[in-house]
């Protein structure tokens, strides 16, 4: 048997091959944009728009190349994930037909092998625009004789791959649990979209309603990967406007998950295709369940958004409730009408908006009523590794000695113990347990703190030893920088200066502060970090040392108050740097 | 050998299939026949493996078909409303059918298209209904299925290419190497062609047989008397359908040709005479029993 007869006898490899030729067209297309958005807007500027090389390379734009490719990564990324998602709709568009429905699953083929034969031509051929659009523009650099740095490009071009995988997975689930195409996008987006907006607006319940709760970044936090969408874009962005090799989406682990993710994702699609009823062609969705869950996560998501917009994020308003109420209705009943194509099932949405309702309030009464002792729960000093204290500028670890400091502070809080409320803006405390697990806490001081704790923090040894092991750092590594500001009085003339110390001073310095510090009252403290009043503010930047993005620095900002008399009188006796 | 085994197929909770058992066996031309919504379509559909079943299972020489590729080469289904890829011709469709059967053959393909009158290059899109049910009906017949399921072959044909198809589906039949199912309203066409018949309606199978045992088992009497009788003379006999026209009685009776004849002789008539029904009187007798009736319709 010929290589022809065996590929012609084959299925899947007709089916596949069919499949490449047909997505063919679209594919030049995309190439051809890819190209006008990457080479040629770059061989544009720099021999129509008089952009010379000297400009690229004397910092005309700031790390040209890096940053071209970032906005070429950007653009590129959107253009190719659009592509994708259109391919993949369009290669499973025969679901949506009854006569093209009836045809495809008539022929000789398994249902995976259908799945594969029209997935994987979307995927390879989505990939020719993402290449070519870098491979061009590395090309022009090359050519022109532009440093690169190729390796950052191919670590953005493997991650762009690799969340396409996932992404390519994902939205397969879409296209085979779906009966049209407008229905597929809308459950993209419901489920897309729409899980990660709940958990936002959960948060937002959370962070109003729950003492102690903090936000945290969004890095590595469940919303970030509640979505392959928005996990690949985020990461992306973060690629992109970073150093490359400390980015997350960097890391090969990272993309190693997403290729594993999206390869479970599309067995899952051959799992639920396989199950899928052929007769479900030109309905909205295949499963019963799917008009459900989207009509939920809509209701959900319309109830909270509108409850906001209508009381200004107050919770406890009635406002709140009634508009709450009126978006879940409106929207069930919108969405149900969508996809039953009429208001047929308005009784059926009145009660999914009901229940949208009902855990919207649930959601409420946990955070209201402490989020299951969340608000009160205070580690054990024997329980705890370690504890991180931060307050307007100020970082403080313990790790054993002092801890009871942490914890009392901590309960102080608990308690709303405390006064002034224009003292300290937050207080964050971060917990690592001795079991590995981490607590987080954030307070705003807006109504109590706990004033005693935290001064006593404040001048806790465990504060001033850390203060003298940075100034002892910068003793060794000798003086780079140094400001001493002096706090202007009112009406003062009293100004900047730059002193210059020594690795003594550095080390006197030190011991000085630490003589001192204690003697401070309470009074003092508050005074400076509300007002900055009687008192003198040091920064100081220790290089530690240098990296492919340049030098880092350690930074240390401290008060020197006024009763500190010994330690004024060393900095003041300092000699000035010298300016020309 | 098709054999469909108490099968159910429902959509939401309407069973349009309940508990069907069919036998198929090979070298036929099998009709299926029924009123419109009956679940002629969906039998195909599922005989075909684009249905999976509720309940029971089909099987085609012993094996399942859903999801079976090694089964469903030897099956071709041409739905009532075929499907081509887009802006395909009959030159592509050709190539791409080959790709995907095995056993489709190219020298009939080229033999088909010398009989019927399509251009091989002309988008089958811009294509009369006509045209497309030909080009269809090409593609099916050049792949050589073993099983060939047909859902309203005719439909859309004139009556010359209907004889083409006929003396194409019988020269398939002869030669051995072909089973065809065809479903169809058409009961003229069928009864020139099948060698058996379904009846379904409401989703069961209100009988299975050859259209010679069918034939054989229903009678159209034609009976007058000198004075017109009640018809409850004639309670002896299984009738199905009874109706006067002046004092001419017709019937469709079930039951021995003889049996028959013996009965009514026995009444006196003046007139007496047993005609073989057509597959439409037969269609028509049988369904009235069930109340599909036309004149129920009406009223």
């Amino acid at each position: 048997m010929t290589l022809t007869k065996s590929y012609r006898n084959n299925a899947f490899l007709s089916l596949l091959g069919f499949t490449f030729k047909k997505n063919l067209g679209f594919t030049l297309i995309a190439v051809l944009i890819a190209l006008l958005i990457g080479p040629f807007r770059l061989i544009r500027e720099l021999f129509l728009n008089g952009v010379t090389l000297e400009d690229y390379l004397g910092g005309y734009i700031a790390f040209p190349h890096e940053q071209d490719f970032a906005g070429l990564g950007l653009f590129l990324s959107l253009l190719v994930g659009v592509f994708f998602i259109f391919l993949i709709i369009f290669n499973f568009s025969y679901l949506f037909k009854k006569s093209s429905s009836d045809a495809f699953h008539s022929f000789p083929l398994k249902r995976s092998e259908l799945l594969l034969a029209r997935f994987i031509p979307a995927f390879v051929l989505s990939l020719i625009p993402l290449l070519v659009g870098f491979t061009g523009e590395a090309l022009v650099f090359a050519v022109c004789r532009i440093p690169t740095d190729y390796g950052s490009v191919l670590t953005i071009v493997s991650y762009i791959v690799s969340v396409m995988a996932l992404c390519g997975g994902f939205t397969l689930i879409f296209a085979v649990c779906s009966g049209t195409g407008f229905d597929t996008i809308l459950l993209m987006f419901a489920i897309g979209a729409g899980i990660p907006l709940s958990l936002a607006l959960t948060e937002s319940f959370a962070s109003e309603l729950l003492h102690g709760y903090a936000t945290g970044s969004f890095d590595f936090s469940i919303t970030a990967f509640s979505s392959p969408y928005v996990f690949a874009a985020y990461y992306l962005w973060q690629l992109l406007d970073s150093s490359t090799s400390d980015a997350f989406g960097a890391k090969w682990y990272v993309q190693v998950a997403c290729w594993a993710l999206g390869i479970a994702f599309t067995a899952l699609s051959v799992y639920i295709y396989n199950r899928r009823k052929s007769e479900a062609a030109g309905t909205p969705y295949a499963f019963r369940l799917i008009p459900f869950i989207i009509s939920l996560i809509v209701s959900f998501v319309a109830s909270i958004i509108l409850g906001i917009l209508f009381s200004g994020q107050d919770f406890l308003t009635p406002s709140f409730w009634i508009f709450a109420l009126i978006g879940s209705v409106l929207a069930a009943i919108t969405y149900g009408a969508i996809a039953s194509r009429g208001f047929k099932t308005v009784k059926k949405s009145l009660l999914i908006s009901g229940i949208a309702f009902a855990l919207v309030i649930t959601v409420f009464l946990c955070f209201a009523t402490g989020g299951f002792g969340f608000e009160t729960k205070i580690p054990k000093e024997e329980d705890i590794k370690e504890a991180f204290v931060s307050f307007s500028g100020e970082q403080v670890t313990f790790k054993e000695n002092e801890l009871a400091l942490v914890t009392t502070l901590h309960s102080d809080l608990v308690d709303g113990k405390g006064n002034s409320e224009e003292f300290l803006r937050y207080v964050n405390i971060d917990y690592t347990l001795k079991n590995g697990s981490q607590l987080h806490r954030a307070y705003n001081l807006t109504e109590s703190f706990g004033a005693d704790a935290l001064f006593d923090i404040y001048t806790s040894q465990t504060r001033i030893e850390q203060i003298k092991a940075t100034l002892n750092k910068a003793a060794a590594k000798g003086y780079l920088e140094f400001t001493y500001y002096n706090i202007p009085k009112e009406n003062s003339d009293e100004f900047n200066f730059n002193k210059t110390l020594t690795s003594t001073d550095f080390k006197t310095l030190g011991e000085l502060y630490e003589k001192e510090i204690k003697n401070i009252t309470k009074e003092e403290m508050v005074s400076a970090f509300s007002y900055h009043k009687d008192t003198r503010q040091i920064h100081l930047s220790i290089r530690e040392g240098k990296d492919e993005t340049g030098y880092r620095y350690e930074g240390m900002t401290l008060y020197i108050y006024d009763s500190m008399s010994e330690t004024v009188e060393f900095l003041e006796n300092l000699p000035n740097v010298k300016t020309e | 050998m098709i054999e469909v085994i108490n099968l159910t197929k429902k959509f939401g909770n309407f069973a349009a299939l309940d508990n069907v058992s069919l036998d198929l066996k090979e070298g036929r031309i099998y009709g299926l026949v029924g009123a419109n919504g009956s679940g002629k379509s969906t039998l195909l559909r599922v005989l075909s493996g684009v249905y999976m079943c509720d309940g029971g299972e089909v099987l085609i020489d012993s094996e399942p078909v859903f999801n079976n590729p090694k089964i469903k080469e030897k099956v071709c289904y041409l739905p009532d409303t075929p499907h081509f890829v887009h802006q395909s011709n009959l030159k592509e469709m050709a190539a791409f059918y080959e790709g995907i059967y095995p056993s489709f053959s190219k020298e009939r393909f080229d033999r088909l298209m010398s009989m019927f009158p399509l251009d091989l290059n002309a988008k089958i899109s811009t294509m009369s209904k006509g045209m497309q049910r030909q080009a269809a009906l090409i593609l099916s017949l050049s792949v050589k299925p073993k099983y060939l399921l047909l859902d309203e072959a005719f439909d859309g044909l004139d009556p010359v290419m209907r004889k083409v198809l006929k003396a194409l589906l019988i020269e398939g039949i002869e030669g051995g190497e072909m089973t065809a199912v065809i479903a169809s309203h058409n009961l003229r066409e069928l009864e020139e062609l099948c060698d058996a018949v379904a009846l379904i309606h409401k989703g069961s199978v209100l009988f299975n047989d050859t259209t010679e045992s069918l034939k054989g088992n229903l009678h159209k009497v034609q009976v007058a008397f000198s004075r017109i009788p009640d018809t409850s003379i004639f309670e002896g006999l299984n009738v199905l359908h009874s109706e006067k026209s002046g004092s001419l009685i017709n019937l469709a009776v079930r039951g021995e040709k003889k049996e028959i004849e013996a009965f009514l002789n026995k009444l006196g008539p003046v007139f007496c005479e047993i005609l073989p029904p057509t597959l439409e009187e037969i269609f028509i007798y049988e369904l009235e029993v069930t109340g599909y009736d036309f004149n129920e319709i009406l009223s």
